[in-house]
């Protein structure tokens, strides 16, 4: 990848941020890390990712939706991703495209499909 | 032999839970029925409910899940082999580095025999009801697994066949 993606990982976790961001580099992405809704909107802004991976469960219950709906408003056209230990359910409640999201993975996450779409992303 | 909720019953900080689970080398029951008496252990002192989450408890309570699972896979293997996964789910950053000090046979032969045992705790996570105890494994061996694909990933770069 000449020129490497920036994707934003949102996820009060950081272990699972750490080998997000383990995994996404070792592939030639560039991974930066907020720990909460609030914080990822902060850096959504100041990094302009083009590629943001989301939790759902942080400060709030639905903290990764709210984050979403914001990100959103600011670019419309960023892809943002749920990841979630809850994402099987949420996708089958409530729609992942009613909460702002372009996808969702359930974890633990399908590296193999993940990067496969993130690759795709990468290259449009 | 004290069940995983016992033992946290009697253990409530994690350093002394993590202790006292490390010192049973994986030989515990850990099938959906332990799981979820851990669980509900754990939410007794742990509080849960739509509109309150505790951070902080929550990562003790992915914490929890993690040791037990990690005690629960490496339990066949060598110490050295231990010692790398152990290193690895602590820091995947490391697993470049780390994983030079083994033959890609071992690694390869190593890392199936760990998926092995990883697939058994998820085929038991999968029996625990929707609710806060289920995610709260599975958010507890997401990272392990994820640190599992960077694994199979660097296998892989070694030549290897994952």
């Amino acid at each position: 990848m000449a020129d490497p993606k920036k994707v934003l990982i949102i996820d009060d976790d950081p272990a699972i941020c750490d080998s997000v961001r383990a995994v996404l580099e070792s592939v030639g992405f560039h991974a930066d890390i907020a720990y909460s809704g609030k914080d990822g909107v902060a850096a959504f802004r100041r990094i302009k990712p083009d590629i943001v991976l989301c939790d759902m469960m942080m400060e709030d219950l639905d903290a990764g939706a709210k984050a979403a709906r914001l990100m959103r408003q600011d670019r419309p056209t960023v892809p943002i991703f749920l990841l979630s230990s809850i994402g099987d359910a949420t996708a089958e409640t409530v729609g992942f495209g009613n909460l702002g999201f372009s996808g969702i993975f359930q974890k633990p996450v399908n590296f193999d499909l993940l990067l496969a779409v993130m690759g795709r992303l990468a290259k449009s | 032999m004290p069940t995983l909720g016992e033992i946290f019953d009697r253990n409530p900080e994690p350093d002394a839970f993590r202790a006292s689970v490390e010192s049973l080398n994986g030989d515990f029951p850990f099938d959906t029925a332990a799981m979820i008496a851990l669980g509900e252990a754990y939410f007794r002192r742990h509080p849960d409910s739509s509109h309150d989450r505790d951070r902080a408890s929550v990562l003790i309570g992915y914490g929890l899940v993690r040791v037990c699972a990690v005690e629960r896979i490496l339990r066949n293997l060598s110490p050295s082999s231990r010692a790398f996964f152990r290193a690895v789910f602590k820091d995947p950053a490391k697993v470049g580095p780390l994983a030079e000090r083994f033959s890609k046979e071992i690694l390869s032969a190593d890392l199936a025999a760990v998926e092995a045992e990883m697939t058994g705790v998820r085929q038991e996570i999968e029996g625990i009801p929707k609710g806060p105890i289920k995610e709260r494994f599975v958010g507890g061996i997401s990272h392990l697994c994820t640190v599992l694909y960077l694994v199979r990933m660097q296998v892989k770069k070694m030549g290897g066949n994952p």
